[in-house]
């Protein structure tokens, strides 16, 4: 029994040595790869200008690794020396990964993602640089007018360049539409709602037509996206909270659901992604990311079953992703060549469009839009998306400024949302009131006039 | 003849032995504390604030702050509720798997303990699944069966919300607490049981007099353990309320019923907005005092009778 | 009973087989038929390297843990010294301090040490295992009788020789069990590897798996496949170590 125990415990001595050694290995060889790479850029930025400018090694953390692929090999069309080290970091965990690198003051990368609801956040962490300072010096006329407020911090400078536009607007099914709205045209349906009050009533009718079954919206987070996205003036201001808006937003949510306006679904929930299968919900806020992400996963087999249309009060922004460059990277001139030649220039419009059909928000782009269609989509009916996106939707689009609170806008809303849907009695002011509270337990600086 | 003699000629060598944890420790583990100790008298957020303020955020937390006190009552009314359940449980089907009366005793073993193994992803779509309001399995089973008539918010209200986080805990952990009773019977002297045998004990009487004595230093390892880390509890809220598998977030479930002392430090510190360090440091410390007191009362609540069974 | 609470281990495996979205539809309890593709997209995804990379972190982290858990406790449970109070209270105390913030602190140190960006901070936790200890000086207590280790003393032996020859047959439960523990908390620990890991060829599987999804849409399904399949050497582990809990193994030695 012994000599077998101790059989035992050599087998797993030898084992335990075996992966020390490995690990030795792997360890002293990502070093050596480290070494190596750190070695080879100083010598390509100190090359002097259009040589830095033209070659290099960047890292870029990013979501989209096939994506990115897809728009490299686009790029490298163009500048064949510069390489992009990519590294995956999942989009809920990047803002910890980089607030946690910039806390014990390791490297960050040269190329920084921001995500939509974050990008405040990230802007105020005073990482990304001034672009429309040297050695970059922007133009944000070249920008579409709306977008400038999304990509500029609290100091007024442009830090970010937006990976492709992100115009936000409603999808619904057709079949309820015309059984309930009595249409499924998307323009007859856009006129047929002049003002939210307009849609909270015609939604009455639907509910009590349909026997409490079908409703406009799934919940009240979706209508919620929609009517904080269309403000103009940002949530909060300075320190300023942006109490008319918000009151006014919960006042018009209070006003919904107290017109059965909603089936009390969690947005993003099992049974919210289930229902885009079910016949119970009309709308849902959709941006031009929204058809292959959100609506054709949940809702597979049928074709033709969906439409885009205009919600009352017009076209807003909905998600998107910025990208800037970090204060401290060593190769500012190559990570400028690669931002501009993929997301800030007529070149870059092309690179992006060819690889990704991803429209870039520059003016230049607009210039003619014949070229951006994107054919009769079968799902939506034979809608032309892209067309839909630019003809009816950035006409009316609004985009407010970014602040470093919004995410924590965005919990605070929903905490309240579910409160309000289920209970009856809580109204606006109530709302606003917990609102309110659930902000400022971790901003006590804020202030309410 | 009993005591651990030999004090004189082995002097050298428990030190000797407890020498590496000691070493590595104040290599990579002080500095951790120390600065996260420090951080808690400073105001350090990331946008630019870094000043000394001294007793500043212990003030804010223990006089002004609701949502602490609100989840440090949280965590223990939870540990109160599972914890007993836990140790009894775990005691009885332990010994259940473990006497003659079973075979396959892996079998059972291991599907106790699967509990343990599976994947958070996946219990938070579970039991989303299971507790959702409006089209959820519970519901629909318990108006089938007449038991409700009207679906219920489990998810959405703020005693519900306490009983499913108790539930997810108690699940997860009964094969945690089976496999440490486990180990501990294994080493328990089957000698011990054949003699009870021969003087006649009853099966209800070895358990109560035999094992679960001969269990007590496993227990007091579970037990504080327990209190420690359920103090600290941040994973099962969080799995059913950060929006990760169950859509929508609600910081803390509903009215904060399930908000935790942890998962507030994370909301202040590693959040969307917030990243103040400063407050998530002191809110680390000041569990830290209640979790050394709850401890500390643990310790000598086990220990109270000495050894007069 | 214990079907029960098998069940959902169960519908875990069965997810896997699901189309993501339709996950959402009904409790998964019949497996569905899109095993294949959700295999595709994670094999796609390095899945191998990271379940390697998890793998042996683990075993690592788990042998330096054991091992130093039980040589400490060992000391803490049998002999007595002077300071054993104060350094054993010390070490409880250290359990109690929420440790989730020190990961600043932590990732600081690892880039003095220019050990950031490998492996090496995962293992190092591994270290600091003041749990372990507990349970180690518990288990020694009630479970080394301490005749044997006085007649291996008078018998001649040294003290390291009654620890590696004597003691760890007895601690073998625990060990088998501080093991699992210790793997099962290495192999999901998800936050340390994202702060000190930014090479993709070394990420850890919850890394990689969380990588499946998109900023829109979680792979649900995908995700936990993968995930399922690395419990795998969970129940590898839990089968080999059920052997050693066989009562009875070590009650003959103290007769003899």
């Amino acid at each position: 029994m012994q000599q077998e125990l101790r059989k035992k415990s050599n087998w797993s001595m030898l084992l335990v040595l075996a992966l020390c050694f490995t690990f030795v290995l792997s360890a002293c060889g990502s070093n050596k790869d480290g070494d190596a790479s750190a070695a080879s850029s100083p010598a390509g930025s100190s090359d002097g200008g259009s040589a830095a400018a033209e070659s290099g090694k960047l890292v870029e953390w990013g979501w989209d690794k096939s994506g990115h692929d897809k728009l490299m090999a686009e790029f490298s069309k163009n500048h064949p020396h510069i390489q992009v080290e990519y590294v995956e970091v999942s989009a809920k965990d990047y803002l910890k990964k980089i607030q946690t690198s910039i806390a014990s003051g390791s490297d960050l990368p040269d190329i920084i993602w921001a995500e939509a609801a974050q990008r405040g956040a990230i802007y105020e962490l005073n990482v990304l640089d001034d672009l429309g300072a040297a050695p970059y010096s922007f133009d944000k006329s070249a920008l579409l007018d709306f977008e400038v407020p999304l990509l500029t911090n609290s100091k007024d400078q442009l830090v970010a360049l937006d990976q492709q536009v992100a115009p936000g607007a409603v999808a619904y099914k057709r079949e309820l539409a015309k059984q309930y709205l009595g249409t499924d045209d998307p323009d007859q349906l856009a006129s047929m709602f002049k003002s939210w009050d307009d849609f909270a009533q015609k939604g009455k009718e639907v509910y009590d037509k349909s026997g409490g079954k079908v409703t406009m919206f799934a919940s009240l987070m979706d209508a919620y996206t929609i009517l904080s996205n269309q403000m103009t003036k940002p949530f909060i201001d300075g320190v300023s909270v942006n109490k008319t808006d918000m009151l006014g937003i919960f006042g018009q949510l209070q006003k919904l659901r107290d017109m059965n306006n909603e089936a009390k679904l969690s947005m993003w929930s099992p049974s919210w992604s289930a229902s885009y299968s079910q016949n119970s919900v009309i709308f849902y806020p959709a941006a031009n990311w929204s058809p292959e992400f959100v609506i054709k996963p949940n809702d597979k087999s049928s074709s033709g079953a969906w439409g885009l249309t205009v919600p009352p009060s017009g076209g807003f922004t909905y998600g998107g992703t910025s990208i800037g460059i970090w204060k401290g990277s060593k190769q500012k001139d190559a990570a400028w060549t690669y931002l501009k030649g993929m997301y800030g220039s007529a070149e870059g419009a092309d690179v992006s469009f060819k690889g990704m059909q991803a429209i870039l928000p520059l003016k230049s782009v607009f210039d003619d839009t014949s070229k951006l269609a994107s054919g009769p989509d079968a799902f939506f009916g034979g809608q032309d998306l892209n067309k839909f996106w630019i003809e009816k939707v950035f006409p009316s689009i609004k985009a407010k400024p970014v602040t470093k609170y919004d995410q924590d806008v965005y919990s605070a809303s929903e905490i309240v949302l579910q409160t309000m849907a289920q209970d009856m009695k809580f109204d606006a002011d109530k709302a606003f009131e917990k609102w309110s509270e659930e902000l400022k337990k971790n901003h006590p600086e804020l202030t309410i006039e | 003849m009993a005591k651990t003699t030999g004090i004189a000629r082995n002097d050298k060598w428990p030190y000797l032995f407890i020498t590496p944890y000691f070493l590595f420790y104040a290599v990579f583990s002080l500095f951790p504390i120390l600065f996260t100790l420090y951080l808690s008298f400073t105001d350090w957020d990331l946008f630019g604030n870094n000043n000394f303020t001294g007793f500043d955020n212990y003030r804010q937390l223990f006089m002004h702050d609701k949502f602490f006190w609100k989840s440090l009552g949280n965590v223990l009314l939870f540990i109160v509720c599972y914890l007993p359940a836990l140790v009894l449980f775990g005691m009885l089907i332990a010994s259940l798997i473990e006497s003659r009366l079973i075979r396959r005793k892996t079998f059972f073993r291991l599907s106790f303990f699967s509990a343990y193994m599976t994947t958070p992803v996946a219990i938070g779509i579970i039991f989303a699944l299971l507790f959702d309001w409006q089209g959820g399995f519970i519901n629909n089973l318990f108006i089938e069966l007449g038991w409700i008539h009207e679906k219920v918010n489990w998810l959405g209200s703020s005693g519900w919300a306490r009983w499913i986080v108790i539930l997810m805990i108690f699940w997860k952990n009964l094969g945690y607490f089976i496999m440490f009773y486990t180990a501990g019977m294994a080493s328990i002297d089957t000698s011990i049981y054949e003699a009870a045998q021969i003087d006649g004990a009853s099966a209800k009487s070895v358990f109560f007099r035999i094992t679960i004595p001969l269990l007590k230093p496993i227990n007091l390892f579970l037990v504080i353990t327990s209190i420690i880390g359920g103090l600290q509890l941040v994973e099962e809220p969080m799995l059913l309320y950060s929006g990760w598998a169950s859509g929508t977030s609600m910081t803390g479930g509903p009215d904060g019923s399930v908000f935790t002392p942890i998962w507030y430090m994370f909301d202040a510190s590693f959040s969307g907005s917030s990243f103040k360090y400063g407050k998530g440091a002191a809110i680390a410390y000041s569990t830290f005092l209640f979790i050394a007191l709850f401890s500390l009362m643990g310790i000598k609540w086990l220990n109270r009778d000495g050894d007069s069974k | 009973m214990s079907l029960i609470f098998l069940f959902p281990f169960y519908m875990m495996l069965a997810m896997g087989t699901y189309y993501s979205e339709d996950l959402f539809k009904t409790l998964p309890i019949l497996p569905s038929g899109y095993l294949l593709e959700n295999l595709k997209t994670i094999l796609s995804a390095d899945f191998l390297l990271n379940y390697w990379n998890s793998i042996y972190v683990a075993l690592l982290f788990t042998a330096v843990s054991v091992f130093i858990s039980a040589l400490t406790g060992f000391a803490f449970g049998k002999y007595s010294f002077k300071g054993k109070k104060w350094l054993y209270g010390f070490i409880l105390v250290t359990m109690m301090i929420p440790g989730q913030l020190g990961l600043i602190a932590f990732v600081m140190e690892m880039k003095w040490f220019h050990l950031n960006n490998s492996h090496a901070p995962l293992i190092i936790a591994g270290l600091n295992n003041a749990f372990g200890v507990f349970f180690m000086t518990q288990f020694v207590q009630s479970s080394v009788p301490t005749e044997v280790v006085e007649s291996a003393r008078i018998d001649g032996c040294t003290e390291p020789g009654i620890f590696f020859r004597i003691v760890i047959p007895f601690l073998l439960p625990a060990v088998s069990t501080l093991g699992l523990i210790c793997f099962l908390g290495s192999w999901n620990n998800y936050l340390l590897p994202l702060v000190t890991i930014n090479k993709p060829e070394l990420y850890t599987l919850p890394l990689g798996i969380a990588n499946l999804s998109t900023r829109y849409r979680t792979d649900y399904s995908a995700s936990i496949l993968g995930l399922t399949l690395g419990t795998l050497p969970l129940i590898l582990l839990f089968l080999f170590g059920s052997k050693t809990l066989v009562r009875g193994l070590t009650g003959g030695a103290v007769k003899g």
